[in-house]
């Protein structure tokens, strides 16, 4: 028996138990929301709240698809380029005379299959680094939106339905919102409660172990790469529908760091297998609460990247110390 | 041997250690004399290899007392271990791969000219320590372009460069192929010549037999004895070893084996080489060979991690190709993998998911699952294997090999397999866990099902198999009943001797 071994038995209370148990960015996110409330005379207004909950419905939306990857341990840098593709590619078939409901459908399955087909397929079958492959496409994806739209932005303000989804309200709630809230339950019912779920966690966690216990690997990671690009399909429909228009070069730009962030800040690790949709909305909430305090204090808004960087770095330097 | 005339060279004796309440070693003793090969042996668990790192001064005993040629060390530490020629090789190489060989046995003194290190210097001198050991490796070479036995190599160039007297090896060989290992005693040979102390930590029984002088036996930390090889055998050394008498400890019971559960008929993929062989219901099958003989690689075959190339194969008299894992598992074909923390389990999950994976894993892509499916699979597969924890939500990570093997097997049993394939399933367990395991594989069989055992423990392939498959460069050599087997026996065909001259 090494020291190792038996070090472990030996545990150490204090600091480290305390921190454990109640630190975390659930707590730092109820710390920012009593102070902002407090110092902040507009925050806790309704109007407020819900502009918070809209804008980053989008953002959600993303990282639930990213949870996915990021459990399974891969990253999609796809996504943003793959959401703004899907507005010109909406506002394509618009313009083309589809109807808004089928080409809403064509939109988020034409992304599915880009996600699944040439992420997943590259990564899982070609045995490609996930990194290389969804980098490229970031780039690819991005081309083709401009090349298709020429760089134009094109209005959608026509189309109901889009703009019902971007920016309609269902029962006196944004629809971007339920719908956001509906996709974050379904993705959190999945990795919990199915044996997808488990797969993706386990091929997370350890790659053989799952192969070898019977896991078709190659298939959840073409599926986790598909759920990430539907999921950007949604958004973009949504930020569409927001917006009134497909904007090929502005659209979700870095759409897919910030998502990244918020998972990570939720407590998945690019090691993969921890991490669930909770957390992630929970880091969406965290990321979105910071930069609406920023703007309310009147701060420029350059220093939201400054700020989300280092709360980043303060949550996985706390995830370090829990870990110990 | 001469030696018992001599003075001892390094003696550690009365040693007690603990690491929380845990006694890892108490009134453990190894006394090494100038020009000697002695191997520490014992079961994981017994302590050797903290003794080891004691005597190197990685970590100071509770109570005890270490001598070097008479003269009391107090409060050793590994330079000072080191300043006073006692060198230590770890059973993994500590090398830095981006660095070259040379660098790498002169790294922390490195000679210096006028503040700047001579690099011609280094390598010249590096040069020097190699061909000593006559060893064609050169200096110049960085780390990562060798094997890993090359690396293991350098590694001991690296504790020679100080030219010890006392040399440790924890488990060098361990990672070492056939050639590498002789290359390695061939060395250890010349140094005993030049009066060096040396002490080696192995599980492989025949090594130590082939190349120690003598054997110092530990159990649960204590000295049990020491012997001089020459007028011992192996027998006496497993039984210091275990303690008690094989029989009860193997768990072996007496079955009345079943028609064929499987069966291969001149199946050949990768290294395997026309295989033919049948596994009853009710019978343990082992497998022999050396590393790279196609043991795991078998196992693997029929385990549907790789698919077979040519030739038939028979699951309960259907033909079967297998095509998956998944696959396997739906046959009702059970396998825990060699390498438990990298293929086996996901390890910072708990007990309960673990033991529910091979379970999950059969279910349906969008099948629901909840913690009920993991709590029943770890209640079905834990049935009689003892599995110690005080909790079963904890990380695997944190339980000892033995548990952590119990659990894999557990995940497997999960799924009632009528076929088991084990690969190595004892390896670094403590004894305890085991003979649990035994005792497992024994109800398991007495209950009809069929399977097979891939390990490097001859003793352990003789005490719980009926019959062992003796595999050689991926061909089945031999196939004998385990009553007439002897270690000497499969180790000769396991090392492919009746190649030579068909003695």
């Amino acid at each position: 028996m090494t020291a190792a071994d038996i070090s472990q038995t030996s545990s150490t209370t204090s600091l480290a138990t305390i921190l454990r148990r109640y630190a975390g960015v659930g707590a730092a996110l109820v710390a920012l929301i009593l102070f902002l409330s407090v110092t902040q005379e507009n925050f806790l207004k309704y109007n407020n709240i819900m502009n918070i909950l809209r804008t980053n419905s989008v953002m959600f939306v993303a990282a639930v698809g990213l949870t996915f990857v990021i459990i399974s341990q891969g990253l999609d840098l796809s996504v943003g380029s793959m959401t703004a593709l899907g507005g010109v590619f909406l506002a394509e078939l618009l313009t083309s005379g589809v109807g808004a409901w089928p080409a809403i459908a064509l939109t988020i399955l034409a992304c599915t299959f880009l996600g699944a087909v040439v992420n997943g397929g590259l990564i899982a079958y070609g045995g490609f680094n996930f990194f290389v492959v969804t980098l490229a496409m970031m780039q690819l994806l991005r081309g083709a939106a401009l090349v298709i739209s020429n760089g134009v932005p094109a209005s959608t303000f026509m189309w109901d339905p889009v703009q019902w989804v971007g920016d309609g309200v269902v029962a006196g709630l944004p629809v971007p919102v339920v719908l956001a809230v509906l996709i974050g339950i379904l993705g959190y019912a999945v990795m919990r409660w199915t044996r997808f779920g488990r797969s993706v966690y386990a091929v997370g966690g350890n790659e053989t172990a799952a192969r070898l216990a019977g896991i078709n690997v190659k298939q959840v990671r073409v599926a986790v790469y598909g759920i990430s690009a539907a999921c950007a399909g949604v958004s973009a429909i949504m930020l569409t529908g927001r917006l009134t228009s497909s904007q090929p070069v502005s659209a979700a730009l870095g759409l897919e760091l910030s998502a990244a962030a918020a998972v990570l800040l939720g407590g998945a690790s690019f090691s993969g297998g921890a991490g669930n949709i909770g957390g992630t909305a929970i880091g969406v909430l965290f990321l979105s609460v910071l930069a609406n305090g920023i703007t309310l204090a009147g701060v420029p808004s350059y220093w939201q990247g400054i700020a989300t960087g280092a709360v980043l770095i303060a949550a996985i330097a706390l995830d370090r110390i829990r870990a110990k | 041997m001469s030696a018992e005339s001599l003075l001892p060279l390094i003696t550690a004796t009365g040693i007690r250690k603990t690491f929380g309440p845990t006694v890892a070693l108490d009134n453990a003793q190894a006394v090494l004399y100038p020009g000697e090969i002695h191997a520490l042996m014992g079961e994981n668990g017994s302590g050797k290899s903290t003794l080891l790192t004691i005597l190197a001064g990685a970590q100071p005993a509770d109570t005890g007392k270490i001598t070097l040629r008479g003269q009391e060390l107090v409060g050793l530490t590994p330079a000072e271990a080191r300043r006073l020629g006692i060198a230590v090789v770890s059973q993994e190489p500590q090398l830095s791969s981006a660095l070259t060989v040379g660098e790498n046995i002169f790294l922390g003194r490195l000679p210096t000219t006028a503040g700047r290190v001579s690099w011609r210097e280094v390598h010249r001198r590096a040069a020097e320590i190699l061909a000593e050991l006559q060893l064609e490796i050169d200096p110049r070479a960085p780390v990562s372009s060798l094997s890993l036995g090359r690396r293991q190599m350098v590694e001991i160039a690296k504790a020679l460069a100080d030219r010890p007297q006392v040399l440790l090896l924890d488990e060098a060989t361990s990672s070492l192929d056939e050639a590498d290992t002789r290359t390695l005693f061939a060395l250890l040979a010349r140094l005993r010549a030049a009066g060096t102390a040396i002490a080696f930590v192995s599980h492989r029984m025949t090594e130590v037999m082939e190349h120690a002088d003598r054997a110092t036996v530990l159990r649960d930390g204590q000295y049990i004895g020491t012997r001089l090889l020459s007028q011992t055998d192996e027998h006496v050394l497993v039984s210091m070893m275990v303690g008690r008498d094989l029989k009860s400890y193997w768990h072996k019971a007496e079955v009345a084996q079943g028609e064929a559960l499987l069966r291969m008929v001149r199946v050949s993929r990768g290294p395997l080489k026309s295989i033919d062989l049948t596994v009853n219901k009710g019978e343990i099958v082992g497998l022999a060979g050396l590393v790279g003989s196609g043991r795991s690689a078998l196992l693997r075959t029929i385990a549907g991690v790789k698919r077979m190339e040519a030739g038939e194969m028979f699951v309960n008299r259907a033909s079967v190709r297998i095509q998956s894992p998944r696959h396997a598992r739906q046959l009702g074909i059970g396998y825990v993998p060699e390498d438990r923390k990298g293929e086996g389990l996901v390890m910072h999950w708990s007990l309960y998911r673990n033991a529910g994976l091979s379970r999950v894993a059969a279910l349906r892509a969008l099948a629901p699952v909840t913690e009920r499916i993991d709590r029943a699979a770890y209640a079905k597969g834990t049935e009689g294997l003892k599995v110690r924890t005080s909790d079963p939500r904890q990380a695997v990570s944190e339980l000892s090999g033995g548990n952590q093997q119990k659990v894999l097997i557990a995940r497997e049993l999960a799924i009632s397999p009528e076929l088991l394939l084990l690969d190595e399933p004892t390896r670094g367990v403590d004894v305890g866990a085991k003979e649990d395991i035994y005792a497992q594989i024994s109800a398991l069989v007495q209950g009809g099902m069929g399977l097979m055992i891939a390990s490097s423990e001859l003793q352990e392939l003789i005490g719980v198999c009926d019959r062992i498959l003796v595999l050689f460069q991926g061909q089945i050599v031999a196939d004998i009943p385990a009553a007439e087997a002897s270690e000497e026996a499969l180790a000769y065909w396991a090392s492919g001797a009746h190649l030579i001259g068909a003695a």
